[in-house]
């Protein structure tokens, strides 16, 4: 490191002539900077929610979302750089405020895929099994999408029913 | 609650399930207002000098998003084709080097306004006393968004489905004296049109994950390079590592062979983040 010292190896006196008041003001202004401001060598990964299942019409003979429905599978955008792992945790059932499943959820081979940045190519996958994949970097987005299908137990269905589709990223490359 | 998907056994993502059970709602009308929270690193490195690091998060998106902390434990393996994924769960088995017991962070929860920016402190409250080596733990960043979703009607139901997301943040924390050292057990090449497919088998020394990166280039019999690759890799026990090295002109003549080097560097680390050890560099034929 030669932070501080002057090219010939001498330490260098920054700031002597300025005012102490100036010096400690520009200090502080310095370690507030760097406090707040992230290295820009340290990877980062986003996970980027786009939109989850629409579901329209729900009975006993279920409704289907394939992953080729652009308006109404779920979609997250992935951006970082290096080998990530990721994991689908899906629910199987949507649940109403009672805690009773009346509305069941399936997610088959297929209903997964991803799309690769400057693509328009869906690579199918299993939602059951971890996917490897390589980011790209560049501030370039991975995006996973997922079909479904809900099927409701043939009661009449009413009042508030929720689940959450987790995706899970673990970076695999650096650590 | 709620997964159909536990490809390794009962124990695993225990921890993601946990935080599933937290009733944020995202939305479900498309498009959701995007909540996006950026995590950096992607890996925290701490020992007995450093035993506190940090997180940085950042919520990208236009809309609140709620964040929360966990732990789980977990490390990069391979199946036998050479497939690398990171199993976690919410407990080691027993002589697994787990970091869990000893990891705190602060906060374990935060809202972030869209643009803000989180610092969430990792702290190791490891006892002086532990078995000198290197321990492991995923610090799990759950975000969603913190706004109402728009319901979706369904005849008389309303059907809500929250969007999450969870990144494993890698944390390593080494105690005492921890070395590292990598081998190569067995390796092997075969061409295809485009590429040549190298695997290895690689087997971890010492009492800390060897962490560097794989070089491999694909020669001719006159030394001619008619590919090359790196990859970064993480070793934490034993691991098939495959690498694809796209040709940059086809193979003609032969015999050809892959060289390899493996070494612990990367360029993306900060000092003292690598562990040092011997570089390890070989050939083999490409069948």
């Amino acid at each position: 490191m030669n932070r501080g010292r002057r090219s010939d190896g001498t330490p260098e006196r920054q700031g002597a002539d300025r005012p102490s008041g100036l010096r400690s003001l520009a200090f502080s202004a310095c370690l507030a900077f760097l406090l707040a401001t992230p290295g820009t060598a340290q990877p980062a990964v986003v996970v980027e929610p786009v939109q989850g299942l629409l579901f329209e019409t729900l009975g006993p003979g279920g409704e289907h979302i394939a992953v080729r429905d652009a308006s109404r599978r779920a979609e997250w955008l992935v951006r970082g750089e290096g080998l990530v792992d990721l994991h689908l945790v899906l629910p199987n059932a949507l649940e109403n405020a009672r805690g009773t499943c009346d509305i069941v959820l399936e997610f088959a081979g297929g209903d997964l895929a991803y799309i690769l940045p400057g693509s328009q190519d869906l690579v199918f996958a299993d939602p059951a099994q971890p996917l490897s994949l390589r980011l790209p970097g560049n501030d370039q987005s991975l995006r996973v999408v997922l079909g479904g299908t809900a099927r409701s137990t043939g009661l009449e269905l009413a009042g508030d029913y929720h689940a959450s589709l987790t995706l899970l990223v673990s970076p695999s490359g650096p650590a | 609650m709620m997964t159909r998907h536990a490809p390794r056994g009962p124990k695993v993502l225990p921890l993601a399930l946990a935080l599933l059970a937290c009733p944020l709602v995202a939305g479900l009308d498309a498009p959701l207002a995007a909540q996006a929270v950026s995590v950096s690193p992607t890996a925290v490195f701490l020992n007995q000098a450093e035993r506190s690091g940090r997180l940085t998060l950042v919520n990208e998106g236009d809309v609140p998003a709620e964040v929360e902390i966990g732990f789980a434990f977990g490390y990069a393996r391979s199946d036998s084709l050479g497939r690398v994924t990171v199993p976690l769960s919410e407990s080691a088995a027993t002589g697994e080097p787990s970091l869990v017991p000893y990891l705190r962070a602060f906060p374990r929860r935060m809202r972030l306004a869209p643009g803000q920016r989180g610092m969430v402190r990792i702290l190791v409250t490891a006892p002086a006393e532990l078995q000198d080596g290197e321990y492991w733990a995923r610090v799990m960043v759950s975000s969603a968004g913190a706004q109402a979703s728009v319901e979706e009607r369904v005849g008389r139901a309303t059907v809500r489905l929250n969007l999450r997301s969870v990144v494993a943040v890698a944390t390593n924390y080494r105690h005492g004296r921890v070395e590292t050292s990598v081998q190569v057990d067995t390796a092997s090449a075969r061409a295809t049109a485009e590429s040549v497919e190298l695997l290895l088998d690689l087997d971890r020394g010492g009492n800390a994950a060897w962490l560097g990166r794989v070089q491999a280039e694909v020669v001719g019999p006159d030394g001619r390079v008619f590919g090359s690759a790196a990859q970064d890799v993480a070793v934490y026990r034993a691991l098939r590592w495959g690498v694809t090295i796209p040709l940059d002109r086809p193979l003609d003549g032969g015999p050809f062979a892959i060289r390899y080097a493996l070494s612990p560097e990367r360029p993306d680390a900060g000092p003292g983040d690598i562990l040092t050890a011997p570089v390890v560099r070989g050939s083999v034929p490409v069948g």
